[in-house]
């Protein structure tokens, strides 16, 4: 009776997944599924020394500053939140006993020496192709006037971004767009620092490259902008400023009596016949 | 014919004709009162350190000091990138990391230019338009690094033909300012061909003029 049950209850164990490993076969081998491994946790940046420029080693371990070493009297300073205090401590790892190398880093070697090279992310170009890209003609040093720079300041980055991608993709710029520099920045952001015009909290300001001020508006529509730009444009001719102030376009057409004038003049002919006739006497009888 | 003769020799030993303008260490505006073109406010001014294996970081903290100027983002944290790395830097290197950088954050590489060789001009344009300028730099002609050749990258922060200033990343804080020669002998290491790396992005908007 015991025998009964002892023989499936092993059957079942020995097969359970739980127990032993299982295999699998395909094809006739087997093969033993691997255990689960653990991950190696990352071992923490090694402390190493650094020269300082007034003589000192600076401690980092990556990028974290830990302390500074003084040979002149022989003190280890502590980094406590980035700032270095006297605490009594001793370094962490024995200082530098001569003079560190002041760190430089560039392999002189590798320099091309031999020809002038150019290139734009790795590729082979041309100076002409960088001036156009510095936004100069190549001819002149200083004539980058026909340069707008346009500054859209906001604390909402995604207005910002949507004026930027109006900029660079809009059919609104597209008759700006190789004049024009954008650059964008939060009210409080350091290039706008001390700068009168960041005063509230969006804008846009349009200035020549020398900082002629050609508009600025305290709100971030581009139809002001536009408006601004065309004005601004030396290629602009006047002659074909729209008058948006009209509001009704078929009074604008200039070609609006020769259109449709004779049709007028039938029309005008018509109304008199027919209030002269309406307006005459009727015969008696 | 003798006072002729007299005017040229005063004329050449006048201080005005013989007095090269004098290399030396300051602010954004020099000895004779020209401010710098490119000013990046000192907070940002990096001070330098070496790589994983030692060797210096000063061509990614050049770029970095650059990218911060003309709002890079893509490279902003390039010199603590390089920190876990190993230093030195060369032009196929920076190609090599910006790109490498560019994948693993999934943005789109920043636009840049390298130029190696000796064309002044070239750097002047570049400065011309507000851009900084990170450049080999082998001399100080104040007497930096005891006076020896280093291979070292700073950023130039004004060339106008006439004067041209560097900010040192040892030397954060501090401007150097020297003539067109003494620079293309910094630029150059005295015979060979320099290196540059200028990023595209346009610099921060000009002061707005008071007329």
């Amino acid at each position: 009776m015991r025998s009964f049950f002892a023989v499936p209850l092993c059957v079942v164990l020995i097969g359970s997944p739980t127990l032993g490993q299982r295999r699998t076969c395909q094809g006739g081998a087997c093969q033993q599924q691997t255990p689960p491994t653990v991950q190696p946790v990352a071992a923490p940046p090694a402390l190493a020394w650094f020269p300082a420029t007034d003589g000192t080693h600076l401690l980092y371990r990556g990028e974290s500053l830990v302390g500074q070493w003084r040979p002149v009297d022989m003190k280890y300073m502590t980094a406590v939140k980035g700032k270095l205090a006297d605490r009594g401590e001793r370094p962490p790892i024995d200082p530098p006993t001569a003079p560190l190398e002041t760190p430089t880093g560039v392999a002189w070697e590798r320099i091309e020496q031999a020809i002038e090279s150019v290139t734009r992310h790795g590729r082979p170009a041309t100076k002409e192709e960088i001036y156009e890209a510095f936004a100069l003609p190549a001819d002149s040093l200083r004539d980058d006037s026909k340069h707008f720079r346009l500054t859209i300041y906001s604390k909402d980055a995604a207005a910002r971004k949507k004026i930027r991608d109006e900029v660079a993709r809009g059919p609104a710029f597209e008759q700006w767009r190789p004049d024009l520099l954008l650059w964008d920045a939060p009210p409080d952001h350091w290039s706008l620092d001390g700068l009168l015009f960041t005063q509230g909290d969006e804008g846009a300001l349009l200035e020549t490259h020398d900082g002629r001020v050609l508009h600025h508006q305290p709100n971030l529509d581009v139809g002001p902008l536009i408006a601004a730009l065309r004005r601004a444009d030396p290629k602009r001719d006047p002659k074909n400023d729209p008058d948006l102030s009209k509001a009704d376009p078929v009074f604008i057409d200039a070609n609006f009596a020769k259109k449709y004038g004779p049709l007028l003049a039938l029309g005008g002919i018509g109304c008199v016949l027919f209030f002269s006739r309406r307006g005459s006497p009727r015969p008696k009888g | 014919m003798r006072f002729v003769g007299l005017l040229c020799v005063l004329a050449l030993t006048s201080p005005a004709w013989s007095q090269a303008k004098k290399a030396h260490v300051g602010g954004p505006v020099n000895s004779e009162g020209v401010e710098v073109q490119v000013e990046l406010p000192p907070k940002f001014h990096l001070k330098n350190r070496g790589g994983s294996d030692g060797a210096g970081l000063c061509v990614f903290a050049s770029l970095k000091h650059a990218s911060i100027w003309q709002q890079v983002e893509q490279t902003v944290n390039i010199f603590e990138y390089m920190f876990t790395r190993p230093g030195g830097g060369w032009p196929e290197k920076v190609d090599k990391v910006i790109e490498i950088m560019c994948k693993e954050k999934g943005v789109p590489v920043p636009d840049y230019v390298q130029y190696q060789g000796r064309d002044v001009d070239f750097l002047m344009k570049a400065l011309t338009t507000g851009r900084m300028v990170g450049v080999t730099y082998a001399y100080s002609p104040t007497g930096r690094y005891g006076g020896r050749k280093v291979a070292h990258m700073v950023n130039l922060v004004h060339a106008d033909g006439t004067w041209f200033a560097i900010l040192d990343n040892n030397f954060p804080g501090t401007i150097e300012w020297m003539d067109r020669a003494a620079f293309l002998r910094a630029w150059t290491g005295g015979g060979g061909n320099g290196w540059a790396v200028v990023f595209l992005n346009p610099s921060p908007p000009p002061v707005p003029r008071a007329d």
